[in-house]
């Protein structure tokens, strides 16, 4: 974050204010009967402008980006998927799923479990054996080789199809942008508030200066382990971790592993902090240190911005504002 | 009024589980004039940080002492600018039921801001998460004017040569700082609150030469201007010569000797004994001491005046042949994430069997260049090839570990298991390697360390140098053409360097290729055959040790610093020609050894 940018500059409060009422304006835009892409869209373009006025370091903006669009990709997929509202057009429908369950034994399905399991006697992997055993299904239905012996049925949650409406197609576009917008908001408090803030806003707030102080050196320790995390696991490169292609479990125990060194180093850690807190003159808990540059008075304008999205709330649940009707949009007949 | 009357001072650390500890301080004596620089030395253990700490009085007020049992942990007082800090009143407080007097610990305790401590890790004092927070948290604590705080934090911060930082001090986050800077900060912090009594425990030890007496001359300075006592733990003789007034040697939790530095170092019987860090000068004099009965010199120019002189020009060694070449740098480049770009075209070579030194100041690349060797870093631009295969190349990287094993400097952060065997086969498991393979393994790279003893332990139990041991032997049995190994003696005592110095050559003389990143130039002329040296992301020059530590303009140019045994020579020389070029102690040693008459020609 660029420490002159408009946003660094406001306060805390104002921007955690600000930002729950944008996701509370977003919630009521997202409306299914009465949706307001329009509006959302442009509270979206507005979130990402927010971004670009904290002056967020540019690689680190992408690789948010690079995490964030798989992510709304898939959340409009599963709204699709979920969401068959047929509207007043369908543009495209394809059926999932039947509605019930059948318990069979068939050809196909001893082929698919037993070609992970031979796979994985063999090889100690499980990959391809599953992908040979999908393959193997496949192709015995495509051949009409599948003979199955059916035990039972039984319905189970309804049927699911895929169905492109104009109405589902309006509601999901609304829903991404909405969601994107109070991640673009998060992402501007987190990137343009310092933790440093965080502390002295719990100063200001009056809350007794041991747990403001414990939260800060918290936020420090955290910091701190961060960084040994990245040394550690370098360490851990170094003997070879990745060496092999692992299962799942077996990464999971190599992550769990970090701890060892991790915990050891953060307890030798934190004596010597705890050294370096009463050689300061910190010697009891009771020690209330005079302020100095950690808080600061909200401003004019951060009262602006606040009464600003207050009004703005107020105007789209008091009058059921929405941008799209506004403009003589209408999403679906 | 003297600035520190410690007078036959006891203290044991409480065992709340298992045996009792032995005391780590034993009738201690010892008096610091007020405005003085005092040292302290010793090895690692002997108990230098417990007594700075009994200073503070950190101990024993903030230590939790096992009820009714003040006699059996702590004994003795400790006065500080003449308050009493601590004392113990051992006939007081009668226990109810025997009448045995329990004693009482009286005293002020700690007397911030008067008498300030900084710790050996700058990282681990930083409790805020501003550069102008963090100076000004004993200013706050102390309530002092808003004005007066920002005053005196700038001055601090002035004071340790951070002044340019002043303007964004309240938006730089520790993390945001090298090394030298957090040290310098780590100082700045207590200077702000002007104490009459600094105590520096080790405060420079991840420092290079250069930064670390850019430091010390800066706090040395301050304290001819605010009349500062100043009690510096340090194991650099360099360091403690050059800054204190008196050196005390601390070892088995007792003052041994308390001298100038002049006397102290020249008690070699006691240091050797004591297993301390000396002057390389003085080990060659007192190794040498029969053939020659001059004062035992600690400066380059006392040796140059005192140490005999008759030694033959001599042949030197023949270089190794040429072996195959493991590992080929060519104009590497690496940016990390933030944009800093810490390697700028450096280049590198390393043979099958060399023993090279990578060396270079704090920021010039040096940790950087061995992280994408290892494939820990991916370069950004340039050629990377080992044994022949570019590493950019799909699959090469992730393979690394096989070929370039990578011990990191702090132990701690590589101990993955909770035994011995299992730390060790850990690597060997991630390598698929199983049953008898495994086990003879593993048991070849304990018993290279010498801790096959201990493979039923818990490796976090070790003590610090087996566990560096440990470390060594993980990568070992990996059996890994090269081997580096990262700042192995930073903040070690003497007699561990040794041990150290002794596992390397070991390795070297087993045929292991070895790259070792090192400040400790020492080490380098002791262990090194070959020096590659870095500067701003380049490299400056390859060659040699004996090339580089007697080629001045280099040595200007990266502001290394040349050990004492090659200075002398090379000073000798400047009078004598056909001096020859002696590289370290051994050499010095071999050399005065041998009568001129009989000594074959061998170093020139």
């Amino acid at each position: 974050m660029k420490i002159d940018s408009p946003l660094a500059k406001m306060h805390i409060v104002s921007k955690v204010v600000s930002i729950l009422l944008v996701s509370l304006i977003v919630v009521k835009l997202m409306d299914m009967q009465r949706p307001d892409p329009v509006g959302v869209v442009v509270l979206a373009a507005l979130s990402l402008f927010s971004l670009y006025l904290g002056g967020v370091i540019a690689w680190l903006f992408r690789s948010y980006l690079v995490v964030l669009f798989p992510m709304l990709g898939t959340l409009i997929v599963t709204w699709l998927v979920f969401n068959p509202d047929p509207g007043t057009r369908v543009f495209f429908q394809l059926p999932l799923y039947a509605g019930s369950v059948h318990l069979q034994l068939s050809v196909g399905l001893v082929l698919f479990v037993a070609a992970p399991l031979v796979y994985f006697r063999f090889t100690r992997r499980i990959f391809w054996g599953l992908v040979a055993g999908t393959a193997l299904v496949i192709l015995l239905n495509r051949l009409d080789l599948n003979p199955s012996l059916r035990l039972a049925e039984f319905p189970l949650f309804q049927p699911i199809s895929l169905v492109i409406s104009d109405k589902n197609v309006v509601v999901a576009v609304t829903k991404v942008f909405g969601y994107a917008t109070m991640v673009f908001g998060s992402l501007t408090l987190v990137m343009t508030t310092r933790d440093a803030e965080v502390a002295g806003t719990l100063r200001q707030t009056r809350i007794p200066y041991a747990v403001s102080f414990f939260a800060s050196v918290m936020l420090r320790s955290l910091s701190m382990a961060v960084l040994d995390y990245g040394t550690i696991r370098q360490a851990q490169v170094a003997r070879g971790v990745d060496l092999q292609d692992k299962s799942i479990f077996a990464k999971l125990l190599d992550l769990a592993r970090i701890s060892v060194p991790l915990i050891v180093t953060m307890i030798r850690r934190s004596t010597e902090v705890a050294d370096a807190v009463m050689a300061r003159g910190m010697t009891s808990l009771s020690a209330n240190p005079v302020t100095f540059r950690e808080t600061r008075p909200l401003n004019t304008v951060d009262v602006l911005v606040m009464l600003l999205f207050v009004a703005l709330t107020a105007v789209v649940y008091g009058f059921s504002f929405n941008l799209t009707h506004l403009l003589g949009i209408v999403p679906w007949a | 009024m003297k600035a520190v009357e410690i007078g036959e001072l006891y203290w044991r650390y409480p065992a709340f589980v298992g045996s009792e500890n032995p005391w780590a301080l034993r009738g201690v004596d010892l008096e610091v004039e007020q405005g003085e620089v005092f040292g302290i030395t010793g090895p690692s253990g002997a108990g230098k940080t417990t007594l700075c700490k009994a200073i503070l009085g950190l101990i024993p007020h903030s230590v939790k002492i096992p009820f009714r049992q003040i006699n059996h942990h702590v004994q003795g007082r400790v006065r500080v600018l003449g308050e009493t800090v601590t004392e113990i009143d051992t006939q007081a407080n009668p226990d109810p039921q025997s009448g045995e007097p329990l004693g009482v610990v009286t005293g002020r305790g700690m007397m911030p801001p008067q008498v300030g401590m900084v710790f050996q890790d700058p990282e681990n004092q930083f409790l805020k998460m501003s550069l102008l927070h963090e100076v000004s948290f004993g200013l706050q604590l102390l309530g002092l004017a808003e004005d007066e705080i920002e005053r005196r934090v700038e001055e601090a911060l002035d004071m340790v040569g951070l002044g340019n930082l002043w303007p964004i001090a309240e938006y730089l986050h520790p993390a945001d700082l090298s090394g030298g800077q957090k040290q310098r900060v780590a100082i700045a912090t207590f200077l702000a609150m002007r104490p009459a009594l600094l105590i520096l425990d080790e405060p420079t030890s991840d420092l290079d030469p250069q930064g670390k007496r850019e430091v010390i001359a800066t706090t040395n300075r301050l304290k001819e201007m605010h009349n500062l006592t100043l009690i510096l733990v340090e194991h650099d003789p360099d360091v403690l010569a050059s800054f204190c007034n008196r050196i005390a040697l601390v070892y088995d939790g007792k003052v041994e000797l308390v001298a100038e530095p002049q006397a102290f170092y020249t008690n070699m019987d006691v240091l050797t004994r004591r297993g301390v860090y000396t002057f390389e000068v003085s080990r060659i004099a007192y190794g040498a001491r029969e053939r020659f009965d001059s004062p035992v010199p600690i400066t380059v120019e006392q040796a140059k005046r005192t140490l005999p002189r008759d030694i033959k020009p001599m042949i030197a060694p023949t270089p190794p042949g040429d072996t195959e070449v493991l590992i080929d740098v060519e104009d590497l480049w690496y940016r990390y994430d933030d944009g800093t770009v810490a390697l700028r075209g450096a280049d590198l070579r390393l043979r099958r069997g060399e023993f090279m030194a990578l060396l270079g100041n704090n920021g010039s690349g040096k940790t950087t260049m061995a992280k994408v060797l290892n494939g820990l870093h991916s370069p950004w631009k340039g050629v990377v090839r080992i044994l022949g295969a570019d590493i950019t190349a799909p699959g090469v990287r992730a393979q690394l570990p096989r070929h370039v094993g990578y011990v990191f400097q702090n132990p701690d952060h590589q101990i993955f298991t909770r035994l011995v065997y299992d730390e060790v086969a850990y690597g060997l498991r991630n390598m698929d390697m199983k049953g008898e393979d495994l086990e003879a393994a593993v048991v070849e790279a304990l018993e290279a360390v010498d801790l096959l003893e201990k493979k039923d332990e818990d490796p976090l139990f070790l003590g610090k140098g087996q566990r560096q041991r440990l470390a060594v032997a993980s990568i070992l049995a990996m059996k890994p053409e090269i081997i580096v190994v990262d700042e192995p003696t930073t903040g070690q005592d003497f007699r561990m360097v040794a041990s150290i110095i002794r596992l390397l050559r070991d390795l070297h003389e087993a045929g292991r290729t070895i790259l070792i990143i090192t400040h400790d130039m020492t080490l380098v002329a002791d262990c090194c055959k070959q020096a590659t040296v870095m500067l701003d992301g380049k490299t400056f020059f390859s060659g040699t040790p004996r090339e580089l530590f007697s080629n001045p303009e280099v040595i200007q140019a990266t502001r290394l610093r040349v050990p004492q045994a090659i200075a002398t020579s090379c000073a000798i020389r400047d009078e004598q020609e056909d001096f020859p070029l002696l590289l370290n102690v051994e050499e010095w040693l071999t050399a005065l050894a041998e009568p001129v008459k009989e000594r074959p020609r061998r170093l020139q």
